[in-house]
């Protein structure tokens, strides 16, 4: 009966403590719901993870993102206010910059507690130039979490 | 001969005499043959007012136990107050007895969710009640014995409103701050909980408890738009089931009593498998 008393009182404690968790303190989700682009190289057919040894991006008009930075997945941040957002893209130093245009619909969310409101993205169009990239390939048109990958960027060997 | 005939009567009476008190003395031997007797009389006597006793039962042996209505308040709440500054509610418990260990449960409470920070504002509000029974597993020392060790089920049923009068989301990249507001919303919410606890009479009718309880949440009360903070009575709104924890100050207003039976102690009869 002792212990019986015991395991009752260890479970009002451990009870107690997760009773006590204020969920407005802790921001568990980021708010910043990225977009998540991953590099691939087309050889004839076969294709490969690739990583680009010179990466600047920016959206026009804005501060540089990546400044000539080794890198296999980049994050393009989405205007919350715009329906569309474009960026300058340049692999390598050598190579013939792109532009992306991103076209897409908002929805405002509430994240959780901690964190409060963020925006989602639902993408509906992507335009890009072909200097360097070979093409593009829509992998979740629907921007929630940036540990989703949501386009894929090919490019040619050379 | 007549001198002769006084001393054989003499004689005689004097031999039945030591014959009488010679049958006296065995006839108090007797006596006490008949006590030890009677002392084993006495032992079947006792043997047989046992049995009475296990048999008196079945015919009119009950007596009253305590009754009444438990009022109290949870303290739990001025704690919970502490770490959720935005949390303030007021829960009243309360429960009847129906029989020997069978209870009727009720809660009830107002809850007010005041909430602000730099991302955004919010209000809310609403009562609750809980309606369910509780067994209490604890054997009884005496009749009158109120102490509790129970188990529960309730039922939950809280209807509330909140709405966010302002948010605004920031992004540091574009510099852009997006406003705006989500109008009130009204919500009702229903779950179930089971309950495990101890009530303790520290005082007479005056009782002190704790207990834990796992409350799972029956409805979905998120929209796509938002989700609420508290749901009164139940906890945070963006959970499916909690875990929470009473402690419990009540008052016990004895104004009925219930009659209470003997339980019927007679072994059960073996069922003879027919063959």
């Amino acid at each position: 009966m002792k212990s019986i008393y015991q395991i009752l009182l260890t479970c009002f404690i451990f009870a107690g403590i997760i009773a006590c968790e204020n969920e407005t303190k802790v921001c568990d989700q980021t708010l910043r719901n990225d977009l998540h682009t991953h590099f691939k190289r087309d050889s004839t057919g076969i294709l490969r993870d690739t990583t680009m040894p010179k990466v600047t991006a920016y959206a026009l008009g804005r501060d540089t993102i990546y400044k000539n930075q080794a890198l296999s997945d980049l994050y393009f941040q989405l205007s919350p206010v715009a329906d569309s957002s474009r960026f300058y893209l340049k692999v390598d130093s050598a190579a013939i910059a792109d532009t992306i245009t991103f076209r897409y619909s908002r929805v405002k969310r509430f994240i959780s507690p901690g964190c409060g409101f963020g925006t989602y993205f639902n993408l509906d169009t992507i335009i890009a130039t072909t200097h360097t990239i070979s093409y593009l390939q829509i992998n979740n048109k629907s921007v929630i979490s940036s540990n989703d990958t949501h386009l894929l960027l090919y490019f040619r060997v050379r | 001969m007549t001198r002769i005939f006084c001393y054989i009567s003499v004689l005689g009476s004097i031999l039945f005499s030591i014959a009488a008190v010679a049958q006296i003395k065995p006839a108090a031997v007797k006596t006490d043959t008949l006590h030890k007797a009677i002392k084993a009389d006495t032992t079947h006597k006792m043997v047989a007012d046992t049995t009475r006793k296990l048999i008196l039962p079945h015919k009119d042996s009950s007596w009253y136990i305590p009754g009444g209505i438990r009022v109290g308040l949870d303290l739990s709440r001025i704690v919970s107050a502490i770490y959720y500054p935005y949390r303030k509610e007021v829960t009243v418990v309360a429960d009847a007895r129906i029989n020997s260990n069978l209870y009727a449960a009720f809660e009830g409470g107002f809850t007010s969710t005041p909430y602000s920070d730099t991302n955004y504002t919010y209000k809310g509000s609403g009562v609750f009640v809980t309606l369910g029974v509780d067994y209490n597993f604890l054997k009884r020392q005496y009749p009158s014995e109120k102490n509790m060790f129970y188990g529960g089920i309730r039922y939950g049923f809280s209807h509330f409103s909140y709405e966010v009068p302002s948010y605004n989301i920031k992004n540091t990249y574009w510099g852009d701050h997006l406003t705006g507001s989500v109008p009130k919303t009204n919500v009702n919410a229903h779950w179930v909980e089971l309950v495990v606890g101890l009530k303790a009479e520290v005082l007479k009718n005056f009782f002190m408890g704790w207990n834990i309880r796992e409350r799972i949440l029956i409805n979905n009360v998120k929209t796509d738009e938002i989700t609420p903070l508290v749901i009164p009575g139940f906890g945070s709104g963006s959970k499916k089931s909690v875990f929470d924890v009473q402690y419990t100050i009540s008052y016990v207003i004895p104004f009925y009593r219930l009659k209470e039976h003997a339980p019927d102690l007679e072994p059960k009869k073996k069922k003879i498998p027919k063959r």
